[in-house]
């Protein structure tokens, strides 16, 4: 187990960093706008409609939880206070549900559909790369072309194609989560939605797997390369040590490493996957909400899915550096 | 320099060139706007190639039916049927006569050629009907749209209403498209025209269906048509000379130049050739500016470690948490709301340049470090040279391979966010990108309706792909000849 004190550093360093995010929302939501635009930060809380669809107590709260009519300097603690306390305020579109509930909502959804596609694309690439370190030639230059073909087709595109060919045309997979939720009365429950939800799932999954393992591929092939060529290897070799087991306990543990520590940044792009992954297949996660709620310039929801996918990551980072200092102690004493 | 025996790295080069071929000479390839031009043919006309396929052989192409547009030589008049003939005696006087006259002798100096028919005046009763025929042959599967029209100039000493009808008859029936009444002795010339998409048409083909589609009925078959244009000079007017300088029948057709058309029959192939501008437009400038900025952030914080690199780097990491993609659909929502006067296109560069240096920087970094403590450096150093010096003279030299790979990655990242941005809705809409073509194209994509629009949808994402891949490809292989660690090992 890595020492407690690690992971108390690591632990602070994340709520540094959640902290240093709620700074960049206040920032781009409430202090630019208004310093240099004259946008009243009101404008991101209630919506100018709000006079004739929204209960005024409803107003009332919000404006008292974020201290909306007031000097800066208190609107900015009480922003950092209600985005730390998860006081997000009321979606602008209909039905003014607290934005926490959305998330709430959605936000399982993509945590299943990114924690699961991470973890496979990160084994399925990393092996694929060794296979690619050790075998060079023909299927080295097949793997690594392939990698290439996937980090330069648009996602969209390979999505908006699996939905042609798989939904529209064969009729395989649901058109969009809504699709497969519902039947003629009303909606699933219990397990049969489980079922109907990962049946939702598959297609933004492929998606955003494809887009993904590639990376993985190319830096493990990359690491390996350089493992195999080292003095420790060879040394096993000579030993006389079976070829299967050297790569297995030698190189293959020294070569993920790297694969650890990008995770953290493969978690972000792979978001950034998740929203066009989700629109595509209106898949209602959080990156669709994101994108709905853009379109209908829902400010409370917007403003909180920026900020809860930021904290997913810095989670997720989190989670990668204590398993790594697990995996690797050596950089427990960095 | 070993990359250009590198054989994918020319391929990649080869493929750029390709594409920025297409952007330079735009204009010479394509004389449609990719924007304005809508209605070149019919919505969703597939390539004109296409017709060797089975499926799309007998769609119709874009086709004018009256030979030459109407009488543009003296000889064009043998195309006609007049009825009454030449030369037949009106009222036992003077007879009616069909005559060809030069550009020089037409009226209100339109100086087109003309037919001139000369009308005695009419004293029975009910007037004198003419009707002047022409037949076409159609040999292709119904049309989405088509528009019919004459061109002409009546003269009369006295002002009278002179009712005009076009009528069309064929193997799918007899249909009047257009009843019209127009004044005479107005001295300038008159258009007539009927679209099969109007409403006036749908009204007199169609009467009890105000949402028919006009052209699948009148032109519903594959035959033989005649379109006629009647004229009805009223009994009791005096001589009268009608002028006609064009008569038209315009099909729009379904298939269309070398990529067809889209939703709004406007031409891919411009929005494709036009497209490529801004994708590498977007695509260099964006990389550019973000490897730029990783640059500087880079060897500052490797050359100058401490204090400067943990700040730096720090702050590299708390962007590296945040999804590209959200915040920059987060900062165009702000700054579009904000009524900032900036082009919307200028702006997409400006942020994907300014968030995506991170990763980049770090790579930067890590080599300024190493450099920084090469011996040359280190003398220079003890020498007193200045920081700067040392940066320009001896770091930022040693790090141009690096650079350079750098770029390359960047480029094709910046081009797969610029057509994810535009897949979602955010792009100029002065201008087309292969982006903003694929985000148009979905809808009917995924539209049981329209089938899948390969013609369309297909070109701008192979053309992101190819760019992508090629750049790919030279990064890899400068990365390959500058990171000697992944020189082949044996």
């Amino acid at each position: 187990m890595p020492e407690l004190s690690y992971i108390l550093r690591r632990l602070g360093y994340a709520i540094l960093t959640i902290f240093i995010i709620a700074n960049i929302n206040f920032l781009i939501f409430q202090l630019v706008p208004q310093a240099l635009l004259n946008i009243n930060p009101v404008y991101f809380f209630v919506p100018a409609s709000a006079g004739s669809s929204w209960p005024p107590s409803l107003i009332l709260q919000v404006e008292s939880t974020l201290g909306l009519n007031q000097p800066w300097d208190i609107r900015y603690l009480k922003y950092i206070e209600a985005m730390f306390t998860a006081h997000f305020g009321y979606s602008f579109q209909a039905g003014h549900q607290p934005v926490s509930q959305i998330l709430a909502e959605y936000a399982p959804r993509t945590i299943l559909l990114i924690s699961t596609v991470l973890i496979a694309s990160a084994i399925t690439g990393s092996l694929l790369g060794a296979k690619a370190a050790i075998n060079r030639g023909k299927l080295d230059k097949l793997l690594q072309l392939t990698s290439f073909s996937t980090f330069s087709l648009p996602d969209f595109w390979i999505g908006l194609m699996l939905l042609f060919l798989l939904s529209v045309k064969f009729h395989l997979f649901p058109i969009s989560l809504s699709t497969a939720e519902t039947t003629p009365n009303g909606s699933y429950t219990g397990l049969n939605y489980v079922i109907h939800l990962l049946w939702a799932m598959v297609l933004p999954w492929v998606t955003l797997f494809i887009v993904t393992f590639g990376s993985y591929l190319v830096i493990v092939r990359n690491t390996m390369i350089n493992v195999l060529a080292e003095d420790y290897i060879r040394m096993a070799k000579v030993r006389g040590i079976p070829n299967r087991l050297i790569l297995r306990k030698y190189a293959m543990r020294n070569s993920i490493l790297p694969v650890i520590s990008t995770l953290g940044i493969q978690l972000a792009k792979t978001l950034t996957g998740a929203v066009i992954a989700e629109t595509v297949f209106s898949f209602q996660g959080l990156g669709y909400t994101l994108f709905v709620s853009i379109e209908n310039q829902d400010f409370p929801t917007v403003q909180a899915i920026f900020f809860i996918v930021a904290v997913l990551v810095v989670l997720g980072n989190l989670l990668v550096d204590i398993t790594y200092s697990m995996i690797d102690p050596r950089i427990r004493f960095r | 320099m070993k990359i250009l025996k590198n054989k994918t790295a020319l391929t990649g080069f080869g493929i750029i060139l390709f594409f920025s071929i297409i952007a330079v000479i735009a204009p010479a390839l394509t004389p449609e706007n990719p924007v304005n031009s809508i209605g070149l043919a019919s919505p969703l006309s597939v390539p004109a190639w296409a017709t060797v396929f089975p499926q799309y052989r007998s769609l119709p192409p874009n086709m004018q039916y009256i030979h030459g547009g109407g009488f543009t030589s003296a000889t064009e008049l043998s195309t006609w049927g007049f009825s009454p003939a030449n030369n037949t005696p009106i009222d036992g006087t003077t007879g009616i006569r069909y005559e060809w006259v030069n550009p020089s002798a037409s009226p209100a100096n339109l100086n087109a050629p003309s037919l001139k028919i000369i009308i005695p005046p009419s004293m029975s009763m009910g007037g004198t009907t003419l009707t002047l025929t022409t037949e076409f042959t159609y040999k292709y599967s119904p049309p989405h749209r088509f528009i019919t029209g004459f061109e002409l100039f009546i003269a009369n000493t006295t002002t009278t209403q002179i009712p005009l009808t076009i009528t069309i008859a064929g193997p799918s029936g007899n249909y009047t498209l257009l009843q019209q009444t127009i004044l005479t002795n107005r001295n300038t010339w008159i258009r007539i025209s009927a679209d099969s998409a109007s409403e006036q048409m749908i009204q007199q083909v169609t009467p009890n269906n105000p949402l028919a589609q006009v052209a699948p009925i009148v032109l519903g078959r594959a035959g033989n048509y005649s379109l006629s244009l009647t004229i009805v000079v009223p009994e009791g007017a005096g001589p009268t000379v009608v002028y006609i300088s064009s008569a038209s029948f315009y099909v729009y057709g379904s298939v269309y130049g070398v990529l067809g058309t889209d939703d709004q029959g406007r031409s891919v192939w411009s929005q494709f050739v036009y497209g490529s501008r801004t994708s590498l437009e977007v695509g260099l400038l964006a990389a550019l500016l973000t490897i730029a900025l990783a640059t500087l952030v880079g060897v500052t914080a490797g050359y100058y470690t401490g204090i400067v690199d943990e700040a730096l780097m720090r702050i590299n990491d708390i962007l590296l948490s945040i999804p590209v993609l959200p915040f920059l659909l987060v900062l165009i929502l702000v700054i579009d709301i904000s009524n900032v006067k900036i082009d919307l296109n200028d702006l997409i560069i400006l942020l994907i340049g300014l968030l995506g240096w991170q990763v980049y920087a770090r790579a930067i970094r890590s080599q300024s470090l190493s450099l920084r403590e090469r011996v040359y450096v280190q003398a220079a150093r003890t020498l007193g040279v200045k920081p700067r010096v040392i940066i320009r003279r001896h770091i930022i030299p040693h790090l141009t391979g690096l650079i350079f790979a750098l770029l390359a990655q960047a480029v094709p990242t910046a081009i797969l966010l610029q057509a994810a941005l535009a897949y979602l809705g955010f792009f100029d809409p002065n201008i087309f990108s292969w982006g903003r073509m694929l985000g148009e194209a979905q809808a009917y994509v995924v539209s049981p309706v329209s089938g899948f629009v390969w013609w369309w949808f297909l070109p701008p994402g192979v053309a992101i792909a190819l760019v992508s891949m090629a750049f790919i490809l030279i990064g890899n292989a400068l990365n390959e000849e500058f990171n000697p660690k992944l020189r082949e090992r044996t």
